[in-house]
C-alpha cells in the first residue's frame, strides 16, 4: 500500500492544512496549506489555492499560492500557475501558463 | 560548431558576435543575432537572439524570440517566446507570452506571460522558433533524427526476427506479410515529418519515436 | 571559431573590442578596438575611432584609424578621418579625406 500514492479525488474539496510524508495525487480542490515530504502531483482537474511546501511537485492543473520544493517543480503544458516558486530545479514546459517569480540558484561566471 | 564559420550562414542574414568579442552599448537590428562573446547594454532585435553556451549578455533585451544557452543578466521582453535551455543561466525578469525553461537551466526572476487567465491552452507541439542554425550545437538532436527516419524501414525486419524463436520457423514469413502494410503507413507520414520535426523540441522527437514503436 | 559578423540591419552604438576578425555589413558608431582584422564591407558604415591590426574598407568610415599593420582603402571605400599605420593602401576610385601618418 505504501507504494500506491494517496489520491484526493476530483469530487473532494479540502479546506485547511494538508500534511504528510507519502506521495500524494490531487485531482480535487485544496484551499489552505499543503506540506508534504514526498512527491506531489496535481492533476488536470486539480485546483489548489494554497501555499505548498513539498519535496517535489508536478503540476498539470491550477495552482495559486507560493511553492517551495527541495527538488524539482515541473509545470506541464496544461498547467496554469500563479505563484512564487523556490526550488533548485524548475521546469516550465512549452504551453505552461505561469505568472510569478522563480528562484533557483544561478551560478554566474565571475565578473558578470 | 564548425557550421558557424561557413560563409553561407553568415550571408543569409545572421549576425554573429564571436567568442572573444565584447560589445558595450546599444545594438539594434532586424536579423538574428548569435552571441558567442559578450554584449553589454541594450539589445533590440526584430528577430531571434541566440545566446550560445559561451555567450554572455548583460543587457536589457527586447526581441521577438530568445534562446538562451549561455548567460543572461537583465530583463527580456519577447513578443513571441523565450527558451532557457539546459545550459542556460539567467537572472532577470521575462516578459513573453511563451516561456520555456528546460530541466538543468537555472533562472532567478519574475515571469510574466500576460493575461494567463484568458490564455488559450497551447498545444506543446506548436512550432518552436528556430533561428538560422549558426551556433546551435546540433549534436544532441542529430542522433534522434536518423533514428526516426530509419524506424519504418527497420521495423518489419526486426519484428519477424523477434517472433521467430518462440514460434515455428515457417510462421515467421507468415507474419512478415501481415506486417508488410505497416511500412507503407509510416512512409506516407514521413514526407510530412521533416518540416514538423525541424521545429520541434527534442522531447517531442523522442515521443515521436515511441509512437512508431507501438 | 566563428568570425564575428555584424549583419546588414544591425546598428551598434557603443564599443566593440576583441581579438578576432570582425566583418561589418551594418552600422557601428562609437569605438572599435581589435587585435585582429577589421573588414568594413560595401554595405557597412562605421562612425567610430578604430584601433586594430589590419583594416580593409569597402564601405563608409568616418573616424580615425590607428593600425599596427595595414590599412587598405578599396576602390569602393569612402573614408573621412586620419589614418595612422605603417602600411597604407588607397586604391584607385577610393574616396578619402584626412591625414595620413606612416611613421613607425
Amino acid at each position: 500500500m505504501a507504494d500506491a500514492p494517496c489520491v484526493i479525488g476530483r469530487g473532494i474539496t479540502i479546506k485547511g492544512n494538508l500534511s504528510g510524508a507519502e506521495q500524494l495525487v490531487i485531482e480535487g480542490a485544496v484551499e489552505g496549506h499543503i506540506s508534504l515530504k514526498n512527491h506531489l502531483t496535481i492533476k488536470e482537474t486539480g485546483r489548489i489555492t494554497a501555499d505548498i511546501t513539498t519535496h517535489s511537485l508536478m503540476v498539470h492543473g491550477q495552482v495559486s499560492g507560493n511553492i517551495e520544493a527541495n527538488d524539482l517543480v515541473s509545470l506541464s503544458a496544461e498547467a496554469s500557475v500563479v505563484a512564487d516558486i523556490k526550488a533548485p530545479r524548475v521546469v516550465l514546459e512549452d504551453g505552461a501558463r505561469f505568472k510569478g517569480r522563480i528562484e533557483m540558484d544561478v551560478q554566474l561566471p565571475p565578473g558578470v | 560548431m564548425a557550421t558557424a564559420r561557413t560563409p553561407t550562414t553568415s550571408s543569409d542574414g545572421a549576425t554573429i558576435i564571436g567568442e572573444s568579442v565584447h560589445i558595450r552599448g546599444q545594438l539594434n537590428g532586424g536579423e538574428d543575432l548569435h552571441v558567442l562573446g559578450r554584449v553589454e547594454g541594450r539589445v533590440d532585435l526584430e528577430r531571434t537572439l541566440v545566446v550560445a553556451q559561451s555567450g554572455i549578455v548583460k543587457a536589457e533585451v527586447s526581441v521577438k524570440n530568445a534562446v538562451i544557452s549561455g548567460v543572461v543578466v537583465g530583463n527580456i521582453h519577447a513578443s513571441e517566446s523565450v527558451e532557457i535551455t539546459r545550459e542556460g543561466r539567467m537572472v532577470g525578469d521575462i516578459f513573453s507570452p511563451r516561456i520555456i525553461i528546460v530541466d538543468g537551466a537555472s533562472f532567478r526572476g519574475n515571469v510574466d506571460m500576460g493575461d494567463i487567465a484568458n490564455m488559450p491552452a497551447r498545444k506543446p507541439s506548436a512550432e518552436r522558433p528556430r533561428p538560422t542554425p549558426v551556433a546551435r550545437p546540433a549534436a544532441p538532436v542529430a542522433p534522434a533524427r536518423p533514428a526516426v527516419t530509419a524506424k519504418p524501414g527497420a521495423k518489419p525486419a526486426l519484428a519477424p526476427a523477434a517472433k521467430a524463436p518462440e514460434k515455428p520457423a515457417e510462421r515467421a514469413p507468415e507474419k512478415a506479410p501481415e506486417k508488410a502494410p505497416e511500412p507503407t503507413r509510416p512512409a506516407t507520414v514521413t514526407p510530412l515529418e521533416p518540416p514538423a520535426a525541424k521545429g520541434l523540441p527534442q522531447k517531442a522527437q523522442k515521443t515521436r519515436v515511441i509512437v512508431k514503436r507501438k | 571559431m566563428a568570425n564575428t559578423v555584424i549583419g546588414n540591419t544591425i546598428v551598434i552604438d557603443g564599443e566593440i573590442s576583441g581579438d578576432e576578425d570582425l566583418t561589418i555589413r551594418g552600422t557601428v558608431k562609437g569605438k572599435i578596438a581589435l587585435s585582429a582584422s577589421l573588414i568594413v564591407e560595401n554595405s557597412g558604415t562605421v562612425e567610430a575611432d578604430i584601433e586594430t591590426k589590419n583594416v580593409e574598407v569597402s564601405g563608409n568610415v568616418t573616424g580615425n584609424i590607428t593600425s599596427t599593420e595595414r590599412v587598405e582603402l578599396k576602390s569602393d571605400g569612402r573614408m573621412v578621418g586620419d589614418i595612422k599605420a605603417p602600411r597604407i593602401l588607397i586604391a584607385d576610385g577610393a574616396v578619402f579625406k584626412g591625414n595620413v601618418d606612416m611613421e613607425r
